[in-house]
């Protein structure tokens, strides 16, 4: 549906707002990480949006509008924007991603598609840097757009790029530590990674 | 020339270093439709971009796999309601 100008009509706040409950709890989740405070984000974020609902255009994103609000109340009330310095080239962070060495792909490829990683990439996801992983969790997690991702977090779509990268860069440097320290693959084939 | 042909002749013109600065990108389909067939014949033929783009999808792949789920919401969304209600109550 088209984003329309048209305000939605004011009882429909519950009938449009609350079936995506659970998308806005595991977004919550992430920039939390902890379960008591995010359900009080969520409801938190519920009673502002309920506030704001005028100002939601019929036919646009609830989840994406719904998001923008959580993470505006999340930094409001923890008053806790991080103003980490972030990379922002991606060319730097995607070249830099290609220097794993050619003979471990294989290996590292087949371990992601048996899928027993999922624990290690959820640890590795929580302890990134807020500012990358609310972006990484909001394209990998809730697939996102770019240029949504970009509305929501109030930058351009070229600072998403970059710190999508570096988040992937990050946990994939993380997921090979784990294959390492597993013994999945080889300390040798890992090396060039492991010294970039 | 024809439009393939020409297609071909952008592919080919794509170099490994072009192809793995746009690899995520190409991934997430951010590129524009000709790019994007640019890359997936470069790839085609590149032994030596194509395993990049194969860890980078099952990477990808395994990350949306490990999304956290919200658990059980009901309660979640009943104590929401309430406030919802509580609030219009203070207001009224």
């Amino acid at each position: 549906m088209t984003p329309t100008d048209t305000p939605p009509p004011p009882d429909d706040f519950e009938r449009v707002a609350l079936p995506v409950v659970a998308d806005v709890m595991r977004f919550a989740l992430s920039l939390t990480r902890e379960r008591a405070e995010a359900e009080d984000l969520v409801q938190d974020t519920y009673l502002a949006a309920r506030r704001y609902w005028q100002q939601f255009r019929t036919g646009s994103d609830v989840r994406a509008w719904l998001f923008t609000i959580a993470r505006h109340r999340y930094y409001r009330v923890s008053e806790r924007a991080e103003r980490q310095v972030a990379v922002e080239d991606a060319g730097l962070e995607s070249l830099a991603a290609a220097s794993i060495e050619h003979a471990a792909l294989p290996s590292l490829t087949a371990e992601l598609e048996r899928g027993e990683m999922r624990d290690a990439i959820r640890r590795a996801m929580q302890a990134l840097p807020t500012v990358y992983r609310e972006v990484a969790v909001l394209v990998d997690w809730h697939d996102q757009s770019y240029e949504t991702v970009a509305g929501i977090l109030g930058v351009p779509i070229g600072t998403v790029r970059s710190r999508l990268f570096r988040a992937r860069r990050l946990l994939q440097e993380a997921l090979q530590a784990h294959a390492q320290d597993s013994g999945l693959v080889g300390p040798r084939s890992l090396g060039e990674e492991r010294r970039s | 020339m024809k439009p393939d042909e020409s297609m071909r002749e952008t592919a080919s013109m794509l170099d490994c270093e072009s192809v793995m600065r746009q690899l995520w990108d190409y991934l997430d389909r951010q590129l524009t439709p000709d790019t994007l067939v640019a890359i997936a014949r470069h790839l085609d033929d590149c032994g030596r971009c194509r395993p990049h783009a194969d860890y980078r999808r099952a990477f990808e792949t395994a990350v949306a796999g490990a999304r956290v789920d919200a658990g059980d919401t009901s309660a979640l969304s009943d104590r929401i309601r309430l406030a919802l209600r509580t609030a219009d109550d203070g207001s009224a």
